[in-house]
């Protein structure tokens, strides 16, 4: 007596898949709107902030602390640039915006890694010589060693992730 | 009658999951009509909030963080909400059912279970015999080791299968009188959720020697 698959049946199956896979999704959603940064989570992939941090450690964001001050470490994401830097505030400018109705400050920040001689003026786009607060996406509240070592190794060299992910599809059609 | 695919006879979910599609197949071939109001409530909840994950990461990956923000946190809001509604439907409304439906001998519902590593397979059954009107709901709790319709290679047999659930449950055993025989001693249990007390049990063990066979007529004496 075999079973007859019906459409029921084959959209309760499709559901457990889809029901994981939005469950975890909407995990990260929920870690961006509690930490308030798009991307709570990062792997430090430069040597610029040694010893603080080293390549491979993953760093962990807050994004509601509006004000930010000396010796915090800011993780600045330009428009149009492919990574972010993570480097301290070494200076924080309160400037006031005279043309605006309520006079809301405006923060500039600037920044330098901890491993650096300079500061970062020369890596700021166009010329500018400060960060503003929109481009933070997070401060780093805390960090976690060596657990971002594998994904930088996948960054460099793509094809591993692809190995990977076709040896476990082979190896669970085994199973 | 056998089925074709093997399970692994270790596996409880395996052998759970084979007769669990076996049983409503059985009833449909009864002419049971299977009712899908439950199946169907799961279904809508959970593409829902599938849907509404969905939604906020297109919505994130074509216009980006700055004009998905504001939509975040009650999207996420959304989707836990749907989410409890579902697990609440899943484990109280539907709890392990699987066949509810309408025949000519009457309505039944029958929801199994296993208990994590014994090999029992339990069933509560909740039936209204017809005609509705002279008869009240009922309830029933039966088990059986899979011992009973799984060879020891892993094939299902759908005989024994259908024999236990024609015995046991009087809606089923009404609509297949062949499969009802007298179990001796062979390690099935009924347990009635009706009042037993120590008064009535002898007239509770004729009553369910009586429901074993409904028409009086057919039922073979099995050799233990």
């Amino acid at each position: 007596m075999n079973s007859t698959p019906s459409v029921r049946r084959w959209l309760s199956e499709l559901l457990q898949i889809a029901y994981a896979i939005a469950t975890i999704l909407m995990l990260w959603a929920t870690l961006r709107v509690v930490t308030g940064s798009p991307h709570p989570i990062l792997t430090v992939s430069s040597e610029s902030m040694e010893p603080t941090f080293y390549r491979g450690d993953i760093i962990l964001l807050w994004n509601r602390q509006h004000y930010i001050d000396v010796g915090d470490i800011p993780v600045v994401w330009f428009p149009g640039r492919s990574l972010p830097m993570v480097h301290r505030a070494i200076k924080v400018i309160h400037q006031d915006e005279g043309e605006s109705d309520n006079s809301t400050a405006r923060q500039l920040i600037l920044t330098k890694g901890d491993n650096n001689d300079l500061d970062d003026t020369s890596l700021y786009p166009n010329g500018r010589a400060f960060v503003h607060r929109e481009e933070i996406v997070g401060l780093v509240r805390a960090y976690i060693p060596y657990l971002g070592r594998l994904s930088l190794v996948v960054k460099d060299q793509p094809w591993i992730l692809y190995a990977s992910l076709a040896g476990m599809l082979a190896v669970g059609k085994l199973l | 009658m056998s089925a074709t695919t093997k399970v692994a006879v270790h596996s409880l979910s395996d052998l759970k999951n084979t007769t669990d599609d076996a049983l409503p197949n059985y009833l449909h071939s009864l002419k049971f009509k299977q009712i899908h109001t439950q199946t169907d409530v799961r279904l809508v909840l959970g593409y829902s909030a599938v849907a509404i994950s969905g939604a906020l990461f297109y919505f994130d990956w074509k216009f980006g963080w700055d004009a998905t923000k504001p939509f975040t946190a009650p999207a996420v809001a959304a989707y836990f909400i749907l989410n409890s509604i579902f697990t609440y439907w899943i484990w109280f409304v539907e709890a392990g059912c699987v066949f509810e439906g309408e025949g000519k001998t009457g309505k039944i519902r029958i929801a199994s279970r296993t208990k994590k590593h014994i090999p029992i397979y339990y069933c509560d059954v909740t039936f209204t015999p017809a005609p509705y009107a002279s008869n009240p709901q009922q309830k029933l709790r039966i088990r059986a080791p899979f011992t009973r319709w799984f060879t020891s290679d892993g094939y299902f047999v759908a005989k024994p299968f259908q024999q236990w659930l024609a015995s046991e449950v009087p809606v089923v055993g009404t609509a297949d009188p062949k499969n009802v025989i007298e179990e001796i001693g062979r390690g099935s249990e009924t347990e009635r959720a009706v009042n037993v007390s120590g008064n009535n049990v002898i007239g509770v063990l004729e009553q369910l020697k009586a429901g074993v066979k409904p028409t009086g007529g057919t039922s073979k004496r099995r050799k233990a």
